[in-house]
């Protein structure tokens, strides 16, 4: 085990952030923390790296003890790389110094070979005299990664750290990040609120709400099987609704328009037209109860002058709602 | 919860340096407690009420006369358009370029007896001429010497919240001064009483101007029982009253605060000025000018004048080695300030809980208290120590009394608190995460500090020791007292000269004050544009 | 750095170069002084290291210092102190021919422990324009109701006035000095406030009619480089009271130099005080300051004589610093500020 959380709990000023919060992460595994802003999700990260101290709780890091009831490792010590989310670049110090501060006890010319095969991983080759505010935010990004990889850590947090990137560059970056995470055998945390980077690059996605962890599973899982309306809807549009006693998760696209042979006939509400598809909201009655659903409709579709339709609701696909499910 | 190496060491050192800070006043309370005799029941019976009285009628008066020089100007320098308010907008904070005490010496000798003006006066049939060296005289003085923190702080509310505050009273169909006056104003007063206490504090602290007009106050009468009488015991009794009026300041500004736990949205459009013009312009300029005239250009010029007067008297050798003795003794506080400050601000940066956010506000507290009284507590505290070393370890001198250290102490306790809040802000502008990223890339605290913040903020904290020495250079109770034998300083040659019927020459040595605390007004001033 | 060092070498210092200095701790900062001590050093090669401070901070230093002091001489502007610090055991006797010849018996310590180096007397100044020298007999006088708001004198905390009420109480007894500073409270035309000088040109001003003050200020005001100083000093009119055959006599009081218990530098010290109760120096006291020469061979400035002679208080001079406790305990019941 990379990571070990057991029993974290973490208050501030008499307001109780993290609750019970269990977490293990394997070697080369990537975490996502997902959860609203002011969920604690930072807070955890700062508890990793030794920013801060747990009220009870152990952590472990590379198998040893970094913080418990009698041992607590400070952070300089724990090796632990943190990227975050306004990348914290030295800014007297030029892009070579940067990268090559964690390492500058080491021998000049081995400090040379690591930031020059860092700076190529990152694609920064030529930009080493500059300084910070001589980059774009892309750059000063990846001067932050290449900076924590120089001291070869077996795990790394990420504080937001895509907040700051516009969209078109962030999905390259995402890909090129977790590439070289994955070919260094590196295990990464990611913090974010962003739940389309989430599903994208993790391996597990943990929910954070109100302190503790809603739902731990793999992003397929949580995407599909949400163990509660606040997960279900954080990770996009999502339909809830009750069949023989059992609530089911309902995505938009797990409803297929059938206008013929359709199960259900709904009243058409609110059309929208988003470019790449058409979104429709549906009213319509099931096992005498009301219900809305936001359902995908295909962008050639013509809905003008339609007042109802008929729709089927994939229950092969659909997942019963189970608390804490965990894959 | 165990604590970890280097986070050890740093609270350690926090805590003792801290301790020592506070164990003048400390002394104080103890003493203050235990004292008793002759003496003391004699004062009490015969002067204390006076000394009481006389303090709580000049904080009246000169919070009157503050709150009207320093409210009054910012109200029409920042809602009112009329040419030249930027100028005065400038201009008004100058008077902070001149010490109470020096305002005081000045004002003496230009309206004092056959003064050119009495002359004057007498000249146009005049005859019945006052005594200037009054009650009313000292409150207008410290009124004009110390309204600026009150200008400078709700000024910069008023800039900071007025728009926020003023846009719904006018879409409720207010007319602009009624919601100024209504709604601005009364929303102020965490900042008015800001700017308030500190007018207070310093009055109660300020010793030259009211020794020179004769007036008894606390703080005169720490001097009188302890040159006077050579009894501490009282002298820290009538210490710890003063200190008492310093709690009731503070405790009721921070009342003022309580019930306004709002922080407000800062509006970043310009405010709306109204216009001024005619009459209402001409009362703007004459309301302004009293405070920039009479509490900057007039003792300026007089400073200026009498100084080249003077000048081939006094520039002796005697000048030279007050100026070096106020610049050694300044200069080395000042640095060990700094580094004091940075020690504290940056454990509590590394460790911020409960106990070093409030162990860094203990280290203020000398900054709320008169120079006397931290002078009169580090007394008892060096000479109860080389006591003991005369007695348990056979000295045969006194080791830390009447040396240099115990004045570099003092300043240290006194001024702490400006290094302190300077550097705190210093770190908070730079932020946390980039201390975090060094730690987490393997560099201890320390190693982090030296690296990182210290060369980040080179500058930063070049200008915190700028302002610690010239509040240091400015000091005149705390220097008089604890200064080694025959040690001038600057501001205590000022006062000597003064007192003994020599205003005019002291002007060469009021100079050199100026000019030095025109410094950061030039930087900040060039920082605003 | 330099200073600092300098500041604990100092003693170290003086011991080294014994022999050819001395070291004085003085509360006068004339320039008369200076001058006398270059003319010493011209005179006898012996350099005078002279340290300027308030006579109660050199009494406290002197004590502090112990018999480590470097300090050869005191010299202070008031004769209370010189009592002080011989209460604390910090002066010794001096031996010298020459003083016992020159300085009168009631102008040093009956055992030699302090001299006078000048003599000054506390007398009644009056406004020339309204007052006449008739209307005014005593001290005691001045607390009848005919000067009721009229009368002006400087803060109880100044040794001179400490030492006039000392005096009374020494020659009249506690209940009489101070019914005296009752009654003088009940005239004061104000507040005390400012200096001797400050009365005086309060004086002119209108404020008051007449004023107690040291006769050296107004040789002073009469010699200033400052106009309006001179203006007031001309109007001034000197009155010596008490003069009446009854009466005990004008108040006077010294500067006085007393040789400390630590001295390191004894034969030069006393040649120190020699040449400052010499004539030559005793003249300069005299011109330059327009104080009274202690050396009974010496003769006042013309403008001390134009004032005429008078009869002194002879109560002994220590008495002034024996009572100053009581004066200070009797200014504070009365509320003479």
């Amino acid at each position: 085990m990379i990571l070990s959380l057991k029993n974290i709990s973490k208050s501030f000023e008499k307001t109780e952030v993290l609750k019970n919060i269990n977490i293990d992460l394997k070697e080369g595994e990537i975490l996502t923390i997902l959860g609203s802003s002011g969920s604690g999700k930072s807070t955890i990260l700062n508890l990793i790296a030794g920013f801060e101290k747990p009220d009870f709780g152990e952590i472990s890091i590379y198998d040893k003890v970094a913080s418990s009831k009698d041992v607590f490792m400070e952070p300089h010590k724990r090796n632990v790389g943190f990227v975050f989310q306004n990348y914290a670049l030295f800014p007297h110090l030029n892009v070579f110094k940067n990268i090559s501060f964690g390492i500058s006890n080491q021998d000049v010319n081995r400090q040379k070979l690591i930031v020059n095969k860092m700076m190529k991983l990152t694609g920064l080759d030529g930009l080493e005299k500059r300084y910070p505010h001589e980059l774009s935010g892309g750059q000063q990004q990846r001067v932050a990664l290449a900076r924590t990889l120089a001291t070869d850590p077996k795990l790394i947090l990420f504080d937001e750290a895509f907040s700051n990137v516009d969209s078109v560059l962030k999905s390259k970056i995402e890909k090129e990040l977790v590439e070289i995470i994955k070919d260094n055998g590196i295990s990464a945390i990611f913090v974010t609120h962003d739940s389309k980077e989430a599903l994208s690059i993790s391996d597990k996605i943990a929910y954070l709400e109100n302190g503790d962890i809603k739902q731990l599973s793999s992003a397929n899982g949580i995407y599909n099987c949400p163990c509660s309306k606040s997960v279900g809807e954080f990770f996009g549009k999502a339909n809830f609704i009750e069949k023989s006693g059992e609530t089911y998760c309902i995505r938009p696209e797990e409803c297929k328009i059938n206008e013929e042979l359709g199960e259900i006939k709904a009243n058409i509400g609110r059309v929208s037209y988003l470019g790449e598809r058409y979104e429709v909201e549906l009213f319509f009655d099931y096992e005498n109860k009301n219900y809305m659903f936001i359902v995908y409709v295909n962008k050639h579709y013509d809905l003008a002058n339609k007042e109802y339709i008929n729709f089927d609701i994939d229950w092969e696909q659909a997942n019963i709602m189970k608390q804490e499910r965990q894959i | 919860m165990k604590l970890s190496g280097s986070n050890v060491t740093w609270l350690s050192l926090t805590t003792g340096l801290t301790s020592l800070v506070i164990l003048p006043i400390a002394l104080i309370v103890i003493y203050a407690l235990g004292a008793d005799g002759e003496t003391l029941r004699h004062i009490k019976e015969t002067v204390l009420l006076d000394y009481v009285s006389n303090t709580v009628l000049l904080l009246f008066y000169v919070s009157i006369a503050s709150l009207i020089f320093g409210v009054g100007s910012a109200f029409l320098v920042t809602f009112y358009e009329f040419k030249f308010s930027k100028v005065y907008s400038i201009g008004l904070i100058l008077p902070f370029v001149i010490p109470s005490y020096i305002l005081g010496f000045i004002y003496s000798d230009v309206f004092g007896y056959f003064s050119y003006f009495h002359l004057f006066l007498m000249n146009i049939g005049v005859n019945n001429y006052f005594n200037i060296l009054n009650f009313n005289t000292v409150s207008v003085v410290l009124a004009l010497a110390l309204y600026p923190y009150i200008y400078l702080i709700v000024r910069a509310s008023f800039l900071k919240n007025a728009n926020t505050l003023l846009n719904p009273a006018l879409t409720l169909g207010m007319s602009r001064t009624k919601a100024l006056l209504r709604v601005v104003l009364p929303l102020s007063r965490v900042a008015i009483f800001g700017g308030l206490s500190l007018v207070l504090m310093e009055t109660i602290s300020e010793y030259g101007v009211v020794s020179y007009y004769g007036i008894n106050t606390l703080s005169t009468a720490i001097f009188s029982t302890w040159f006077g009488m050579g009894d501490s015991g009282s002298a820290a009794y009538i210490s710890s009253i003063a200190m008492i009026f310093i709690l009731v300041i503070i405790i009721i500004e921070k009342f003022s605060q309580g019930k306004a736990r709002y922080t407000l949205e800062s509006s970043s459009a310009p405010l709306k000025k109204i216009k001024l013009k005619g009459i209402k312009a001409l009362f703007a300029y004459i309301f302004l000018s009293i405070p920039l005239f009479f509490g900057f250009i007039l003792p300026f010029v007089w400073i200026v004048i009498y100084s080249f007067a003077y000048a081939k008297d006094s520039l002796d050798m005697s000048f030279f080695s007050v100026i070096l003795n106020s610049f050694i003794a300044s200069g080395f506080a000042s640095f060990v300030i700094v580094v004091i400050a940075i020690i504290l601000a940056y454990t509590y940066r590394i460790i911020p809980n409960f106990y070093t956010k409030y162990i860094n506000k203990f280290a203020t507290l000398g900054y709320s208290m008169p120079g006397a009284v931290i002078a009169i507590g580090i007394i008892i505290l060096f000479g109860d120590f080389d006591n003991l070393l005369i007695e348990y370890f056979g000295f045969e001198k006194l080791l830390l009394s009447g040396t240099i250290f115990a004045l570099v102490f003092g300043y240290i306790v006194r001024f702490l608190a400006v290094g302190l809040n300077s550097v705190l802000s210093s770190f908070e502008k730079i932020g946390s995460n980039i201390n975090r990223a060094s730690r987490s890339l393997g560099k201890n605290p320390f190693k982090t500090l030296l690296h990182v913040e210290l060369p980040i903020l080179k500058n930063s904290f070049s200008m915190t020791f700028l302002l610690v020495f010239i509040d240091t250079i400015k000091e005149l109770p705390l220097t008089l007292i604890l200064r080694p034998f025959n040690y001038e300083t600057l501001a205590t040659k000022t006062y000597e000269l003064a007192i003994n019927e020599m205003v005019q020459e002291s002007a060469i040595y009021a100079f050199c004050i100026i000019l030095m605390c025109l410094i950061p007004i030039l930087f900040s001033l060039k920082a605003y544009k | 750095m330099v200073k600092m060092i300098a500041l604990f070498v100092l003693p170290l210092a003086s011991m080294l170069y014994a022999g050819t200095e001395v070291n004085v701790y003085s509360h006068r900062h004339y320039d008369a002084d200076k001058q006398l001590f270059e003319m010493f050093q011209d005179q006898t090669g012996i350099k005078v290291n002279v340290v300027n401070a308030k006579a109660n901070e050199l009494i406290k230093r002197l004590e502090k210092e112990g018999k480590n002091s470097p300090a050869d001489l005191l010299i202070t502007a008031d004769v209370g102190r010189l009592y002080l610090a011989q209460s604390k055991n910090l002066l010794q006797s001096v031996n010298s021919n020459y003083l016992d010849e020159v300085i009168p018996a009631n102008l040093k310590d009956k055992d030699n422990h302090w001299f006078a180096l000048t003599k000054r007397a506390r007398v009644i100044v009056y406004n020339k324009d309204k007052v006449k020298p008739s209307e005014l007999s005593t001290y005691e006088d001045l607390t009848s109701p005919k000067w009721n708001k009229r009368v002006l004198v400087r803060k109880s905390s100044n040794i001179y006035n400490q030492s006039l009420l000392a005096s009374f109480i020494a020659s009249q007894g506690e209940e009489k000095a101070k019914a005296w500073a009752k009654g003088l409270v009940n005239n004061m035309a104000r507040t005390p406030a400012g200096s001797d000088r400050d009365q005086m040109k309060a004086v002119v001003a209108g404020i008051g009619d007449v004023a107690i003050v040291n006769t050296y200020y107004v040789g002073k005001l009469l010699n200033s480089k400052k106009k309006n100083e001179v203006m007031v000093g001309s109007k001034m009119g000197v009155f010596f009271p008490n003069q009446g055959d009854n009466e005990r006599g004008t108040h006077i009081n010294i500067s006085g130099i007393a040789l400390t218990n630590s001295s390191k530098n004894k034969e030069n010290a006393v040649k120190l005080i020699e040449f400052l109760a010499s004539p030559k120096a005793q003249m300069i006291f005299a011109e330059a300051n327009y104080e009274y020469p202690a050396n009974k061979n010496v003769q006042a400035s013309e403008l001390l004589r134009s004032w005429g002679t008078f009869k002194e208080d002879n109560t002994p001079l220590y008495k002034f610093g024996k009572y100053n406790a009581q004066a200070v305990k009797i200014f504070n019941e009365v509320k003479w500020k």
